[in-house]
């Protein structure tokens, strides 16, 4: 069995945020919810100054505290080294999140994709309503990815958790997950961290590789090679 | 700073009745063991406020799940690795426990060898149960303010003191007993037991109380980079309330207040239910802060 892994290239990373916006349209990620998602500081005054931007995404660690944490085992660690969660267990307890060092479970107080459920008008004066968008394109949102329902829910109802899953639904067919894919930059290369010949234990080698937050213990499975 | 706190009020409302009744079954068994025909009528308010208290808090727990309904499937996905589900039978374990305790005293079978074995069994899950709420929260990486194991003793000792306060406040309300929560210890001539020194064992549960937050304070401070970021978020943002309503409304103004009942050496009718209401909002405060500043994340960058 694989042990997929990411590493981010943070030296052909533009900053673009691509990432963020493609994920959302393939996992059907509501508005304020970031399964992929960004930091970015500067700091210094001009004419010397220095800008970091970081992507960031679940780190599927090999020892993750979220599924340690959870009370019924609804978030799982796949064979595949892929950290997962199960909708049908998940009991909206938010001990996932506690447990998260790094902000990347995101939870349905509410209805999700409160927009699209909503008949106010869209733009004020205006005489379209987000919910009548989406009817018309006869699907819950309007850029509603049914693939996603291949291994997840396709919308996480309101009451649970949800997280980014390497796009297990792609994976699981032998593609990259969406965010690899749709880089611009082509500073996202996935592979398995077991194969000694795979690109990104390559790369890790080469270059030598940072983990966010390492010192946990959580053994995160995304790795920073070079610098911004 | 904005954040999203994923535990809100209704956590630290379980913290704080889940505290009260195992507060309270600890001071029900310390009585009992002490003189139980002398202290009846408390060990009896302790034995009915604790199962009630605890059930109220996780009541409040209950409606803080996503999907409640889904509460039950904790018992049968256990999940060996996980706090919370270990929590799950340790609360319902003492729930049982103090409701058999509540029926035996209702049922007046104070002096069966049933209510020593259920008080025994009760105090040692109580003290599990008083734990586990600390740990809820000190078992996971990476919460500097949580971090270096001493929030578990900090909210069993928090949960003991206001547990026993809530005791003393209902009985000092009730006349018949006041004169039981006021007395000083003296020497009996008919060979009874001395008189339980209530406001002796306030003045020790104070002193420990006190102690522990000041050690878990500088050893935050004296601590890594992240835990004195986290402790200087705590006194900057919420200072007032913790200096104010922690330390001195909730801790050291009881501690004169009870100070200066212990040296009088005479009936106060006055200062037992204040004592135990400052006591009783201090503690609720204490959870309240280290619960929410606790969850407060640092930006990587």
């Amino acid at each position: 069995m694989p042990n997929y892994a990411m590493v981010i290239d943070l030296h052909k990373c533009t900053g673009c945020g691509a990432c963020a916006i493609t994920c959302k349209n393939e996992n059907n990620v509501q508005e304020g919810f970031f399964w992929s998602n960004y930091v970015h500081k500067t700091t210094g005054e001009f004419p010397n100054v220095r800008f970091e931007f970081m992507p960031t995404l679940c780190n599927h660690c090999e020892d993750a505290p979220c599924v340690k944490a959870c009370p019924v085992g609804a978030m799982y660690k796949d064979k595949n080294g892929i950290t997962l969660h199960d909708p049908e267990k998940c009991i909206g307890c938010k001990s996932c999140m506690i447990a998260d060092p790094y902000g990347v479970i995101y939870f349905n107080k509410e209805r999700p994709h409160k927009f699209w459920n909503s008949s106010e008008n869209a733009i004020h004066n205006g005489t379209s309503s987000g919910k009548e968008v989406a009817d018309k394109a006869g699907a819950p949102i309007p850029y509603y990815n049914p693939e996603r329902e291949k291994t997840y829910a396709g919308i996480r109802p309101q009451g649970i958790v949800e997280k980014c899953t390497f796009c297990d639904h792609r994976v699981k067919d032998g593609e990259k997950p969406y965010c690899v894919e749709s880089c611009p930059a082509g500073a996202r290369i996935f592979g398995d961290l077991d194969d000694p010949h795979s690109e990104i234990i390559y790369l890790i080698s080469k270059h030598g590789a940072k983990q966010l937050k390492a010192e946990l213990g959580t053994k995160p499975k995304v790795f920073y090679i070079r610098s911004y | 700073m904005n954040f999203y706190a994923p535990w809100d009020i209704r956590v630290t409302l379980d913290f704080f009745l889940g505290g009260l009744g195992i507060g309270a079954f600890l001071f029900a068994a310390l009585l009992s063991f002490y003189d139980r025909k002398r202290y009846r009528e408390m060990i009896k308010i302790s034995a009915y406020i604790a199962p009630i208290s605890i059930i109220l808090g996780l009541l409040a727990l209950i409606t803080e799940l996503g999907k409640p309904a889904r509460f039950i499937t904790t018992i049968f996905r256990f999940n060996p690795s996980s706090v919370m589900s270990w929590g799950v039978f340790l609360q319902s374990g003492f729930v049982l426990f103090a409701l058999i305790f509540a029926y035996l005293i209702m049922k007046n079978k104070e002096d069966s060898g049933m209510t020593d074995l259920t008080l025994i069994l009760g105090s040692l899950l109580a003290l599990a149960v008083g734990l586990y709420q600390g740990l809820l929260l000190s078992a996971n990486v990476g919460r500097s303010l949580w971090s270096g194991g001493l929030v578990p003793v900090m909210f069993l000792f928090s949960s003991i003191l206001t547990g026993t306060a809530v005791v003393l406040l209902i009985c000092s309300l009730k006349v018949s007993t006041v004169s039981n929560v006021t007395q000083r210890e003296t020497a009996t001539v008919d060979g009874q037991s001395k008189d339980f020194s209530f406001t002796g064992l306030l003045f020790g549960l104070i002193v420990a109380n006190i102690t522990i937050v000041l050690v878990w304070f500088i050893s935050l401070n004296k601590g890594t980079l992240e835990t004195q970021k986290a402790l200087d978020y705590l006194i900057s943002n919420h200072g007032i309330i913790w200096w104010g309503g922690v330390i001195i409304v909730g801790l050291l103004i009881p501690l004169v207040l009870v100070l200066s009942q212990l040296n009088k050496r005479k009936n106060n009718l006055t200062t037992t239910p204040i004592i135990s209401a400052l006591i009783l909002f201090g503690g609720f405060v204490l959870k309240h802060i280290v619960l929410i500043v606790g969850q407060v994340r640092f930006p990587f960058l």
